[in-house]
């Protein structure tokens, strides 16, 4: 059994985009070096009552989008993001950046090797 | 819920606490993990779902500029004190066997406040299959 490596400076970002962008979003993080996401389904409840014409109200069906990133890649990719889904456009979705403490995933053995010959 | 302004419980009662989070291939582990976590850790603030994972290095079987398709993975959480969280997260990393390609990821974060929670006496373990 080696010693887990544990990742420090990493950040969670979680995007909430309606279902149509979840692709672009994928996307563009992946292009920016995301390693990878899990999404899941959620329905939108609240100011979307005010948004549909006639009271209909607008698509509330979301992806809700969770990529683990590194702290020096998270404004990259929360751009790229940005940018894919158009997130400035109203009712389209929004995005969060949260702090991890630390991580650990599978390291394969050339990059533990290199660490251990240069821990810097 | 019947509360007096004395007797209401306020945000500060309530002391920031980690949560562990952890991507686990849908193959039980999940299962197993939250039934270790309630009997040898007293772990009750814990759960999983389901999720889809898009992991890039799947890219490989994939057409260039094409997302891989997503396999159904789940998360599972578990919420615990400052004090137990290196114990835990350890745990569960080596239980998961993420040290492993394909096993998923682990990751923490703090909460500034976090409920206590308690099963009712009368609540049957869950069935486990042996």
């Amino acid at each position: 059994m080696s010693e887990i490596i544990y990742l420090t400076d990493v950040a969670v970002i979680t995007c909430v985009v309606n279902k149509e962008y979840s692709e672009a979003v994928l996307v563009a993080a992946r292009d920016m070096g995301a390693r990878g996401a899990i999404v899941h389904s959620a329905q939108g409840w609240g100011i979307r009552e005010r948004l549909g014409a006639l009271g209909v109200a607008v698509e509330t069906e979301r992806d809700v989008i969770e990529f683990l990133v590194s702290s020096d890649q998270q404004d990259l990719v929360f751009e790229a993001i940005f940018q894919a889904a158009g997130l400035d456009a109203p009712g389209r979705g929004f995005m969060y950046i949260s702090p991890v403490d630390r991580a650990a995933t599978y390291v394969p053995e050339a990059v533990r090797k290199q660490l251990n010959a240069n821990p810097e | 819920m019947n509360t007096t302004p004395d007797s209401a419980p306020r945000v500060s009662d309530f002391p920031a606490c980690k949560v562990i989070y952890c991507i686990l291939p849908d193959d039980g582990t999940d299962k197993r993990l939250l039934v270790e976590l309630r009997k040898r850790h007293g772990v009750l603030r814990a759960g999983s779902a389901t999720r889809r994972g898009v992991g890039a290095l799947a890219d490989a079987r994939t057409k260039r500029g094409k997302l891989p398709e997503p396999q159904m993975v789940r998360l599972l959480f578990a919420t615990c004190s400052e004090d137990q969280v290196d114990e835990i997260f350890d745990f569960i990393f080596w239980s998961a066997h993420i040290d492993k390609p394909g096993r998923g990821a682990i990751w923490q974060q703090t909460v500034t406040g976090g409920t206590p929670y308690e099963l009712p006496a009368d609540v049957p373990d869950e069935q486990t299959i042996s």
